[in-house]
C-alpha cells in the first residue's frame, strides 16, 4: 500500500509544464462587455456587415438567458464583466512568411512543442496556431489551395469568403444554442475555417494551437469545417495556456458539416491549465462541439484526451440525418488534483440505418471529479438505428469520484441500443502481477492505464498519439512510465 | 418569470387545502408529526407538482395527470367482502387497503401470527410521544422528492406494519391495496413497515381497482426499516384500471447484515411511477432489486431507483425489464450512489428492454455516482426489438407468429418472476403477465 501512496503523492504534486507566459505586447480592450464591445470587436476585425448583425442577435439573446447549472461541477460565479473578451499580439501588416512573425511568439510555440518552421519542415502537418484570441500563422498554406482546400483563419474566411461562412456558420450551432455558445457568437474573437472541396482527400492532417497567454483575458474561438461530397480531412486541435491565480474562461464553438460520402476526423488534446493542487486558477473549458452528417454515408468522429482545465464541461456531439452516417466518439478525460470533468456526448439519429460508437475512458485522481454525460437519442423513423456505448472509470485514490449519466432516449422500436459502463480501481492483483514480474510498481500503473486507454489512443492519428501519451504520462506523473 | 407563474398555480391548491385539512391530517394524532408536514408543506411549495423542468421528472410529467380538479377526499366507498374475495390468492393473511385506509371488515386475518402487530398508522401515532413521533418521515432529508414531501404534509393515515425483534414471519402477509370510488380524488396514504432485529418477513403489495369510474391519482410513501440482521422481501404486483395514476414512493433503510430483496411488476394503470430508494446504513448488507413493466397503448410507467450505499462492504444488484408496446412509454432511472468511506462496494444495475411496435418509447437513464475507489460497480442497459431469428425458429416447429412471440416475451419476463420464493404469488405473476403481454 506504501508504494501507491507514494505515487499518489507524486500525481498531486506534478506540475504544469506549459506554465510559461510569453512577453509579447498585446493590444487587449478593457474588461466588460456590452453591444459596444461587441460593435468594436466587429470592427476590429474589419468585418462585414452580416458578422456584425450576427454578433448583435447572439448577444441579445444571450442576455435574455441564464447560465445554466445541471452539470456536475461546482464553480463560483463567472463575472462576465471583469472578463476582457479581445487580446491580439500587437500586430500591424500581413505576414508572408515565418520570418516576419515576432520571435517571442515563435519562442512560445517552441516552447510548446510546435515549432512552425519545423512543423513546416517535417512533419508535413498544416497548423493554424491561435494565440489569445487572434489566428497568428497558417502555414502550408499554398500547398493545401492548389487542391482547393481552403485552411485559414476564421477571419480571413469571414473578408474572404463570405458566401460559405454566411451558408453555414450557425448551421449546427444555432447562435442561441446555449449560454456559452451564444456568448461566443456574440464575441469570438478567431479561430480556424476549413473548406474541403468535392471529392478531395486533404493530404496532411490539418491542425490548430490554442493558446491563452494574457492575463485576465477569456478566449472565444470558432472553428467551421465543412466537407464536401466525398471529402476526408483529419482536423487536430491543441491547447496550454500560462499558469495564473485567476481562473481564465474559454467558450469555444467547434462546427462541422459532413456532406454526402465525406468523412471528418476531429482530434483533440486539451491541455489546459488545471489550476495548482489547491484548485487555484485554472481554466473553465465552457466548449460546444457539433458535427452534422447531412448527407448519405457521411461520417464524424470525435477522439478526445482531456488532461488540462480547472473545469471541463463539454459534449462532442453528432447529428446523424443522412442514411447509413456515422458518428463515433472516442474520449480519454483525466482528472487529477482539484479538477472537474463532466464531458461525453450527444448521438441523434435522424436518417435510417445509422450507426453510432461512445467510448469513453475516464480516469480520476487526488480530489477530482469525473463524470461521464450523454444522449443518446433515436427519433422515430430513425429504423434500424444503432448505437453501442462503453464508459469506463478508473479511480486511483479513495477522495476523488467517478460519475455516470447517460440518457437514452428510444422512439423507434427497430433500433439497437446498447450501454455499459463500469468503474473500479486498478485491481492490487494486476499490479502483484506485474511486480512478479519484475515490472515495479510504478510502471505497472503505467502499463495499466495505458492499455486501459489503448482503444482510444489507436484512434489519434499518429503525431498526436504520441503526444496524447506524453500527457497521460504528465499528468499522472509518477503512476505512469 | 412565467415559469414561477405556474409553479405557484400547482402548488396553490394543495397549500390551501393542507389548511382545511389540518384535523384529519396525520399531524392531530401527533405534535412532532404536525411540525414535519409543515416543513414539508413548504418544501412542496417550491416546486409544486413536477414537470419536465425537475431533472428526475424529465420524462413523467406530473401535471398531466394530477390538476387542481382532484379533490381530497370522495363518496364513501361501500365494498362488501364479497366483492374483493377474488383478488386474495394463496391462503395468505390479507390485509385490505381501500383508498389508503385500512379496512378490518374486508380482510382476512385468521392467517397473520400474533406476534406481527397491524395497525393503522394514526391510531399508533396518536398511542405514541412526541419522541416516537420524530421517527416518521426521518428517512427523508431535504433532497426529498416533491411528490413525497406533497404526501408527508398531506396524508391523513395508512397502516402500520411490525414485526417484532427475532421473530421469523414465516408465511407472507398480503396487503392488498384497493382504488375504489366515483370522484376524482388523490389519495396520500402513508404506511410504514418495521422488521425488528433479527426478524423476517415476506410482504406482498397488490395494487387492484374494484368498483371504480372516476379518475384516481395515489400518491403514497412507504417507509421500510430493516434493522440489524433483518430480511424483508417486498413483491408488488400493480394492475389498476386505466383510471388509476400513480406515484409510488418506497424509502427503504438497510441495517447491518440485513437483506432487502424487492420485486416490482407493473403491468397496467394510466401512469406508474414507482421510486424505490434504498439507503443502507448497515456494513454486510445485501440488496436485490427486480423490476418488470409491462406497457400498453397509452400508458406511461417509470421506474426510478436509487441505491445509496453509505458504508463499506456491502452489495446491491439490480435488474430491471421492460416491454413496450405500440403507442406505450417505458422510462427507467437507475441511481447507484457510493458514498466516499463505502470502500469495497460492489454494486450492480442492469436494464433491458424490449420494444414492440412503431409508436413505442423508452427512455432511460442508468447513473453511476461514485465517491469511493475500491469499488466495483457496473452498469449496462440494451434496448432493442424481438430476435426475428428466434421468431421464425419457432415458427418453422409449428408455432404461429403470435403463440412464438408470447413464449419469447414469456421467457424474457421469467427471470424476474422466477425470483419470487412465494410459490402462490409466483404463480399468480406467471398468470397475471401471460393475460397482459399479448
Amino acid at each position: 500500500m506504501a508504494g501507491s501512496d507514494k505515487i499518489l503523492e507524486e500525481i498531486t504534486t506534478s506540475e504544469y509544464k506549459y506554465g510559461f507566459t510569453s512577453d509579447i505586447e498585446s493590444d487587449t480592450i478593457p474588461a466588460g462587455l456590452s453591444e459596444d464591445v461587441v460593435r468594436f470587436i466587429s470592427a476590429k476585425k474589419e468585418e462585414p456587415e452580416f458578422m456584425l448583425e450576427y454578433r448583435l442577435k447572439a448577444y441579445r439573446h444571450w442576455l435574455t438567458m441564464k447560465e445554466p447549472n445541471w452539470a456536475h461541477v461546482k464553480f463560483p460565479a463567472i463575472d462576465y464583466q471583469s472578463i476582457s473578451y479581445y487580446s491580439a499580439p500587437k500586430k500591424q501588416k500581413v505576414l508572408n512568411s515565418l520570418d516576419e512573425v515576432d520571435p517571442e511568439l515563435l519562442r512560445t510555440f517552441e516552447k510548446l512543442g510546435i515549432s512552425l518552421v519545423e512543423q513546416m519542415r517535417l512533419s508535413g502537418v498544416a497548423v493554424d496556431a491561435v494565440l489569445d484570441s487572434v489566428s497568428v500563422k497558417t502555414t502550408f498554406k499554398e500547398k493545401l489551395s492548389e487542391l482547393g482546400i481552403i485552411f485559414c483563419s476564421f477571419s480571413e474566411a469571414v473578408r474572404k469568403h463570405p458566401e460559405l461562412i454566411k451558408k453555414y456558420m450557425g448551421s449546427v450551432v444555432p447562435p442561441g444554442d446555449n449560454y456559452f455558445a451564444a456568448l461566443n457568437s456574440a464575441v469570438f474573437s478567431d479561430g480556424s475555417f476549413c473548406y474541403i472541396p468535392k471529392g478531395v482527400r486533404c493530404p496532411m492532417e490539418l491542425s490548430t494551437y490554442f493558446r491563452i497567454n494574457s492575463a485576465g483575458t477569456g478566449q472565444f474561438e470558432r472553428t467551421l469545417i465543412v466537407a464536401d461530397e466525398g471529402a476526408y480531412v483529419s482536423y487536430l486541435e491543441g491547447c496550454t495556456a500560462p499558469m495564473r491565480d485567476e481562473n481564465q474562461l474559454h467558450a469555444a464553438v467547434v462546427e462541422i458539416v459532413a456532406h454526402k460520402d465525406a468523412e471528418v476526423k476531429y482530434s483533440t488534446v486539451q491541455n489546459w491549465y488545471p489550476g495548482n493542487k489547491e484548485g487555484k486558477g485554472g481554466i473553465y473549458n465552457f466548449v460546444t462541439k457539433r458535427g452534422i452528417c447531412l448527407g448519405d454515408n457521411s461520417k464524424i468522429s470525435w477522439t478526445q484526451v482531456e488532461t488540462g482545465s480547472a473545469i471541463t464541461w463539454k459534449y462532442p456531439s453528432v447529428i446523424l440525418k443522412g442514411n447509413y452516417s456515422v458518428g463515433e466518439f472516442y474520449s480519454i478525460a483525466v482528472t487529477n488534483n482539484m479538477q472537474q470533468a463532466d464531458t461525453g456526448t450527444k448521438m441523434t439519429h435522424i436518417g435510417k440505418n445509422t450507426k453510432s460508437t461512445i467510448v469513453s475512458k475516464g480516469i480520476a485522481a487526488g480530489k477530482s471529479n469525473n463524470s461521464y454525460r450523454g444522449l443518446v437519442r433515436i427519433n422515430k423513423g430513425a429504423s434500424k438505428a444503432r448505437n453501442y456505448s462503453q464508459c469506463d472509470s478508473l479511480l486511483m485514490g479513495d477522495r476523488c469520484g467517478a460519475h455516470t449519466f447517460p440518457y437514452i432516449e428510444i422512439n423507434d422500436k427497430t433500433a439497437i441500443v446498447e450501454h455499459e459502463a463500469t468503474t473500479s480501481k486498478i485491481g492490487e492483483d494486476q499490479i502483484f502481477y506485474c511486480n512478479q514480474r519484475g515490472i515495479d510498481t510504478e510502471k505497472a500503473i503505467g502499463l495499466i492505464v495505458n492499455g486501459y486507454c489503448r482503444e482510444v489512443l489507436n484512434k489519434l492519428p499518429m503525431e498526436f498519439a504520441v503526444e496524447a501519451q506524453k500527457l497521460l504520462a504528465v499528468s499522472l506523473e509518477g503512476s505512469v512510465g | 418569470m412565467s415559469a414561477v407563474a405556474t409553479k405557484k398555480d400547482t402548488s396553490a391548491k394543495w397549500l390551501e387545502q393542507f389548511e382545511l385539512t389540518a384535523a384529519n391530517r396525520l399531524g392531530a394524532a401527533n405534535a412532532a408529526v404536525l411540525e414535519k408536514q409543515q416543513k414539508a408543506i413548504a418544501g412542496f411549495a417550491e416546486t409544486g407538482i413536477p414537470d419536465k423542468k425537475v431533472e428526475d421528472y424529465k420524462y413523467t410529467n406530473i401535471r398531466l395527470y394530477l390538476n387542481d380538479e382532484f379533490a381530497l377526499k370522495g363518496a364513501a366507498t361501500r365494498l362488501r367482502q364479497s366483492d374483493v374475495r377474488h383478488l386474495f390468492f394463496g391462503g395468505h393473511a390479507t390485509i385490505v387497503m381501500v383508498n389508503g385506509r385500512f379496512v378490518q371488515e374486508l380482510s382476512s386475518l385468521k392467517n397473520l401470527p400474533r406476534e406481527v402487530i397491524v395497525k393503522n398508522l394514526f391510531t399508533v401515532l396518536k398511542a405514541t410521544d412526541t419522541g416516537a413521533g420524530r421517527e416518521f418521515n426521518e428517512q427523508f432529508d431535504e433532497k426529498a422528492s416533491p411528490m413525497a414531501m406533497l404526501n408527508t404534509a398531506l396524508t391523513q393515515d395508512g397502516i402500520s406494519i411490525t414485526v417484532p425483534a427475532g421473530y421469523d414471519c414465516k408465511g407472507p402477509l398480503h396487503l392488498l391495496h384497493i382504488s375504489s370510488g366515483t370522484d376524482k380524488v388523490l389519495y396520500n396514504p402513508r404506511h410504514v413497515i418495521k422488521v425488528g432485529e433479527g426478524a423476517s418477513l415476506t410482504l406482498i403489495e397488490t395494487y387492484r381497482s374494484v368498483e371504480l369510474t372516476e379518475k384516481t391519482f395515489i400518491n403514497s410513501v412507504t417507509e421500510m426499516i430493516v434493522e440489524k440482521d433483518a430480511t424483508l422481501n417486498n413483491y408488488i404486483l400493480q394492475e389498476e384500471d386505466a383510471n388509476v395514476s400513480q406515484n409510488n414512493v418506497h424509502q427503504v433503510s438497510v441495517g447491518t447484515s440485513g437483506k432487502f430483496n424487492s420485486v416490482t411488476v407493473s403491468l397496467d394503470g394510466k401512469m406508474v411511477r414507482n421510486d424505490l430508494n434504498v439507503n443502507i446504513n448497515g456494513e454486510n448488507s445485501e440488496i436485490h432489486m427486480h423490476g418488470l413493466f409491462v406497457v400498453k397503448d397509452g400508458q406511461h410507467i417509470d421506474n426510478h431507483s436509487l441505491v445509496s450505499h453509505n458504508v463499506p462492504n456491502c452489495f446491491s444488484n439490480e435488474l430491471y425489464k421492460g416491454i413496450i408496446a405500440d403507442g406505450g412509454t417505458g422510462v427507467f432511472n437507475g441511481k447507484i450512489f457510493v458514498k466516499q468511506d463505502a470502500q469495497k462496494t460492489n454494486a450492480y444495475q442492469s436494464n433491458k428492454n424490449i420494444l414492440m411496435g412503431e409508436n413505442s418509447t423508452m427512455n432511460t437513464k442508468p447513473q453511476l455516482e461514485i465517491y469511493a475507489d475500491d469499488v466495483k460497480c457496473s452498469h449496462g442497459t440494451t434496448t432493442g426489438r424481438i430476435d426475428e431469428e428466434a421468431l421464425f425458429y419457432l415458427q418453422t416447429r409449428g408455432l404461429n407468429e403470435n403463440v412464438a412471440r408470447k413464449v419469447l416475451l414469456g421467457a424474457f419476463a421469467t427471470e424476474i418472476s422466477d425470483t419470487v420464493k412465494d410459490t402462490a404469488f409466483r404463480v399468480l405473476l406467471e398468470e397475471r403477465i401471460q393475460v397482459h403481454i399479448v
